[in-house]
């Protein structure tokens, strides 16, 4: 197991560089001037000249990449172009509440789409599994940034039971929570649900039944194992799926994360922002990876020994 | 002669299961309806698309405009006709290239194993390491916003997933008897991949892009949304949405309801589809019943 773990961290070594390359050459990558972009059609030739100078571009682009990995080796992603500041302090100071928000979004879309698929898959087509599906089916359909204002303007202005946006105590990260998991834990339930009939369905259960397992130890013991490897799968790919959902969910509510830096950095054009709020959730996204691919390899041993060939 | 006489009655017995199913027929009307509202749009529309008029604005319903006018005096309905013309042209296109794409890739990954397999996963590791829309925003930031910035920045990461789950089926499909078997029989590498272990795949992966569809069409709304999206005088369901941040949304719930409620029903009639399609599929549902 150590082995298998040591193998995927060595693998991880040739993706961060390629992510770092995609990044730091991302204002090279693509047709256009950035520093027009940037300082817009009145700016003079010197100021556009001082733009290039300061962001690396009149460099060839192996420079401009080598000098990106220095500065990130060293903790120094720049500075941003409109504040002038650290861009590595500016996010710091706001991953908290991003993480936050991820993890109590996460909690949310577990604790309603695991029981709800297992308890759909012991008996399909019956009245718990139609509900229970026809609700996944429409949490899927409502996109969160419209879920968003009408949970507010539900239990925040009309009702007045719920803070309206910012965060402060926990009643704060209730609604910014469920706008978030919604669309989480409705595919997940789905998943959970297709993936439990699929092994369901197997020899091995119904030898398990013939031997005189009851429902329980049955679902539990034989099926829950098999069935977890697509449901880790699309925890581990739905990452992304919360990611974008924070970017959404932070404009929606105010929220001082990364997600809402990045869009600021995306409508001031602060191509140093958007650089460094792009490594950070790509770095956060390769951490889950990582732990999917762990987590899958102790599930299911043939993967971990098709590894090692 | 008797292959084709065998050939035709199954294609009635898979007519007739798929046409009783009411999720497909749902499902498949809508969508219907969705791609004709999108092909004869510049006919049924009931205004031109820059008939802005300010002294319209946020108009309520009434015989005029069935479904009111947003905050530029635009009428709602010809905003969501227009709409659907974008919303399925994106996630259609989007879709179909990132499905090729991560099939081919993922069958060929699986399958040869090693080296093949460790190169084409790193790759998918760095597109993956952008999760969504994330390289939609940072790209149309750079390279200016449109539809096609939009396609080309979903497609780049999209097709990573499918890539994945397809491997994830192959390797535990390649040490099955059924496939050892064939391959003890001569089977070459292209047959054992196409014809043995594809089928085993599609059941997932049709689960999967009906996601992916429902999925690209929910992201182009929310990158419109966040002003990211198709530019100038196309409208798109998500723009209209973001006019509920600026606006009282009880006095105008119209103005909210209307687009949220567009990409809920085609959203909704392409899971309908999708799960029809999976239970049809799928062999194994024989056994259950």
């Amino acid at each position: 197991m150590l082995a298998f773990i040591l193998k995927r961290l060595a693998s991880l070594l040739p993706v961060c560089l390629g992510v770092l390359i995609v990044i730091a050459s991302l204002t090279r990558l693509v047709p256009g001037d950035p520093v027009e972009a940037i300082l817009g059609d009145y700016a003079t030739e010197e100021d556009k000249q001082a733009m290039r100078k300061s962001l690396n571009l009149d460099e060839p682009i192996s420079n401009q990449v080598f000098a990106y990995f220095k500065g990130v080796f060293q903790g120094d992603l720049g500075d941003s172009i409109v504040y002038s500041e650290p861009v590595w302090a500016m996010i710091v100071s706001r991953l908290p509440a991003t993480i936050e928000l991820a993890i109590a979004s996460l909690l949310v879309a577990l604790l309603i789409s695991i029981p709800a698929g297992i308890i759909s898959a012991y008996k399909p087509r019956g009245l718990i599994d139609f509900s229970a599906m026809s609700v996944a089916i429409a949490g899927v359909a409502i996109p969160n940034f419209w879920l968003g204002p009408v949970l507010v303007l539900f239990f925040s202005v009309y009702l007045g039971w719920l803070p309206v946006s910012e965060r402060s105590d926990l009643s704060s990260y209730i609604l910014p929570a469920i706008t978030m998991g919604t669309a989480l834990s409705a595919a997940l339930s789905r998943i959970t649900r297709n993936s439990f009939l699929d092994v369901m369905s197997e020899d091995f259960v119904r030898t398990a039944y013939a031997k005189g397992g009851s429902d329980i130890r049955v679902l539990i013991k034989h099926c829950l194992r098999n069935a977890s490897l697509p449901v880790v799968t699309v925890v581990g790919l739905q990452f992304g799926v919360l990611v974008t959902g924070a970017v959404i969910t932070e404009k929606i509510f105010d929220w001082p994360g990364v997600g809402s830096l990045l869009l600021e950095g995306i409508h001031t054009r602060d191509y140093t922002v958007i650089q460094g709020c792009v490594l950070v959730f790509s770095a956060s996204y390769l951490l889950v990876n990582l732990a999917t691919d762990i987590i899958y390899a102790v599930v299911d041993p043939r993967i971990r020994f098709a590894s090692h060939d | 002669m008797q292959v084709m006489i065998k050939h035709q009655r199954l294609n009635i017995v898979m007519e007739n299961r798929l046409l009783k199913d009411p999720r497909f027929v749902v499902g498949m009307t809508l969508v219907a309806l969705m791609i004709l509202i999108a092909i004869l749009a510049p006919l049924i529309a009931p205004y031109e698309l820059s008939d802005g008029d300010f002294t319209s604005r946020l108009c309520p319903i009434s015989a005029d405009h069935w479904l009111g006018c947003d905050v530029n005096g635009q009428d709602v309905l010809t905003i969501l006709i227009w709409g659907a013309r974008v919303s399925l042209y994106v996630g259609s296109l989007t879709v179909l290239l990132s499905m090729t794409l991560g099939i081919g890739a993922g069958l060929v990954s699986g399958f040869f194993g090693g080296i093949t397999d460790n190169i084409i996963m790193r790759i998918v590791d760095i597109f993956m390491a952008f999760p969504g829309i994330l390289l939609a925003m940072a790209l149309s930031a750079i390279m200016g916003p449109s539809i096609n910035t939009v396609v080309f920045a979903i497609a780049a990461t999209g097709w990573t997933s499918s890539a994945r789950l397809v491997r994830g089926q192959v390797l535990s499909l390649a040490d099955r008897d059924f496939v050892v078997a064939s391959k003890g029989f001569g089977a070459s590498k292209l047959r054992l991949m196409l014809i043995h272990i594809l089928p085993h795949v599609w059941s997932p992966l049709i689960v999967h892009g009906t996601f992916s569809l429902s999925g690209v069409i929910i992201v182009e709304a929310g990158l419109s949304f966040l002003g990211l999206g198709a530019q100038g005088p196309i409208q798109t369901w998500g723009g209209l949405l973001s006019q509920a941040t600026e606006i009282d949304l009880l006095e105008s719930l119209n103005v909210s309801l209307a687009p949220g409620g567009a990409i809920f029903l085609l959203v909704v009639a392409l899971n309908f589809i999708g799960d029809s399609l999976r239970d049809f599929f799928d062999p194994k549902k024989e056994k259950i019943r």
